[in-house]
């Protein structure tokens, strides 16, 4: 990918407004992250969202299927119920096949 | 050293790569006793295990802080980042020799990596989906645009090393078997009308809505349409997209996969879909995986087996549409007004590391299908040890294109609202189209299918 940003941003100056602006904005971040967020996190409703995904073994923030275990895990159980019925899911109603074979 | 060695980014990145991946193969063969092992001759099947998964971690998930759970991820986090920065400065050094300190700038972003994934993993962010690219991202514009990025670190900023590397590790975990997980009803759900919304939705950034970019317009039609940010980091690449363009398409993309999230589960109940063609709908339109496993949890356990194994089949397009894109790009897109370039100019323009990628699919497949407990060895050597190596790079590769960009030239992408008009015309054809094909497969050609899937 090339680089749009025109300007170098390394020639930007470490001024003390840039300082105090950053300071600023990680004071917010710990207060968020280590207050309001957990604070929402003990609320029934979404501690009870959390508790059930994590027991489904779920990472709502998973970016491929390989980054949960529940990818894995209901991957193997459909292709179990695929190989044990493979005229259910490779066999076209009207063409009368069974598609033996297929699940083999 | 010479200076007058001079490796390309992508011959870098299939070299890191193909080093993290030779490394989790290897260890995971000597570790669980290689094929000679008694299981094996006995007929057993090996019981094989990575040592690298307790060697190479990411943060835990926490809800207060972030050691509630201990210390060892943190030395997990610091054994990546070692063997992140050791691999990454020598190949640098090898393909590069005048770049002999890189290991002094990959440290830093390593470091701004881990703060971004500590961030992502508290519990309420994760339950959201707010993944780790978003606050890599954020972590990185925050610097720049505050105090800005000194020498050092800028030296570090190597999104296209990082990303590719990523991408070429993702390779590892395409495997073409699951193609066919869920039989024809699979494929024309997750392999007929993905592509057609991709097409369709390009087709009308292009024609209609006349995006200036075509390659944020290919961006974005991706992630919309196979599987959120990790499609929109390969087609990206694939199509030299800027980074302000990816970083654009990835945060539609979250913003309208939270949203999504929560509102399908009870609109699927209201319309009164059932859970097999409610789960395709979910898998076959929700950007990102894990949401997509989120969404279809809330709708029964059936529902999420669907939800889930349709993602993964879109997940297993990712090659395919980088592969197609890139070629698309270099004989279609990129070529000089009326003149067709021969096989040795897509050649020289082609971005290699896509081979480095289709390579990594085809060797783990091989290995699936063929090996005594193939899926098992794969699991190991992909959840032990290249997974985690490429969550990091794309991490790093976040946090390197949030240092790298002005919010200026950001706000600029968005102007005129397209990018988002462009995603919402885009998604609605997707859910159109989703939702349909899930009723024609489950519930008119392959009833069958259903009832299995029910049972």
């Amino acid at each position: 990918m090339s680089c749009a940003s025109e300007r170098d941003l390394s020639a930007v100056a470490t001024s003390r407004g840039g300082w105090l602006r950053l300071w600023v904005v990680s004071v917010l971040l710990t207060l968020v992250w280590c207050g309001v967020l957990p604070a929402l996190g003990r609320r029934p409703g979404v501690r009870e969202r959390i508790e059930f995904l994590e027991g489904r073994g779920i990472n709502p923030s998973a970016k491929f299927f390989t980054e949960q275990e529940a990818g894995w895990r209901n991957a193997a159980e459909v292709e179990r119920r695929v190989r044990a019925n493979p005229e259910a899911f490779w066999g076209l109603p009207w063409s009368g096949l069974g598609v033996e074979g297929r699940g083999d | 050293m010479s200076e007058s060695r001079r490796f390309s980014e992508d011959l870098l990145a299939m070299l890191v790569a193909g080093t993290v991946l030779s490394v989790s193969l290897l260890v995971t063969v000597l570790e669980s006793g290689g094929v000679f092992s008694e299981s094996v001759v006995s007929g057993g099947g090996p019981s094989w295990r990575n040592p690298m998964k307790s060697l190479v971690l990411l943060p835990a998930a926490w809800e207060v802080h972030p050691f509630e759970s201990g210390w060892e991820w943190l030395r997990g986090a610091a054994g990546a980042g070692l063997l992140i920065t050791v691999v990454m400065s020598a190949v640098m050094w090898l393909g590069r020799g005048s770049e002999v300190r890189f290991w002094q700038p990959c440290v830093r972003v390593f470091l701004l990596s881990l703060l971004a994934y500590v961030l992502a993993e508290q519990k309420v962010v994760k339950y959201y989906g707010l993944e780790y690219a978003l606050w890599a991202l954020l972590i990185g514009l925050l610097i720049s645009n505050t105090i800005g990025v000194s020498k050092v670190l800028s030296a570090g900023a190597r999104t296209e090393l990082y990303m590719k590397t990523g991408l070429v590790l993702l390779g590892a975990e395409v495997l073409f078997g699951k193609l066919l997980a869920l039989g024809l009803p699979g494929i024309c759900v997750s392999w007929v009308v993905t592509p057609v919304v991709l097409i369709v939705t390009f087709w009308f950034g292009q024609r209609v809505l006349r995006m200036e970019s075509a390659a944020l317009n290919m961006v974005i039609s991706a992630d919309m349409s196979v599987c959120g940010v990790s499609a929109a980091i390969a087609t990206a690449a694939a199509c030299r997209a800027k980074k302000e363009e990816l970083t654009t398409a990835v945060g539609i993309s979250l913003a309208f996969t939270v949203m999504m999230m929560v509102a399908m589960p009870p609109l699927i109940q209201a319309m009164g879909l059932g859970p097999v063609v409610g789960g395709a709908w979910v898998g076959g339109t929700i950007d990102s995986t894990g949401a997509v496993g989120a969404a279809g949890a809330m709708l029964g356990k059936e529902a999420e087996v669907v939800a889930t194994t349709i993602k993964m089949i879109q997940n297993m397009l990712i090659g395919v549409v980088a592969f197609g894109v890139a070629v698309y790009w270099v004989t279609c897109v990129e070529r000089t007004a009326g003149v067709r370039p021969d096989v040795s100019e897509i050649w020289r323009r082609f971005p290699r590391f896509i081979l480095g990628f289709l390579g990594a699919s085809v060797l783990v497949s091989v290995l699936y299908e063929n090996l005594s407990g193939g899926p098992d060895f794969v699991k190991a050597v992909v959840d032990g040890g290249t997974k985690t190596v490429r969550s990091w790079c794309f991490c790093m590769a976040f946090v390197s294109i949030g240092l790298e960009t002005n919010l200026r030239t950001l706000a600029k992408f968005l102007r005129g609202g397209k990018p988002l008009t462009l995603y919402v015309c885009g998604q609605l054809l997707n859910l159109v189209l989703s939702l349909l094909m899930s009723l024609l497969m489950f519930e008119v050609v392959f009833p069958g299918a259903a009832d299995v899937l029910r049972k």
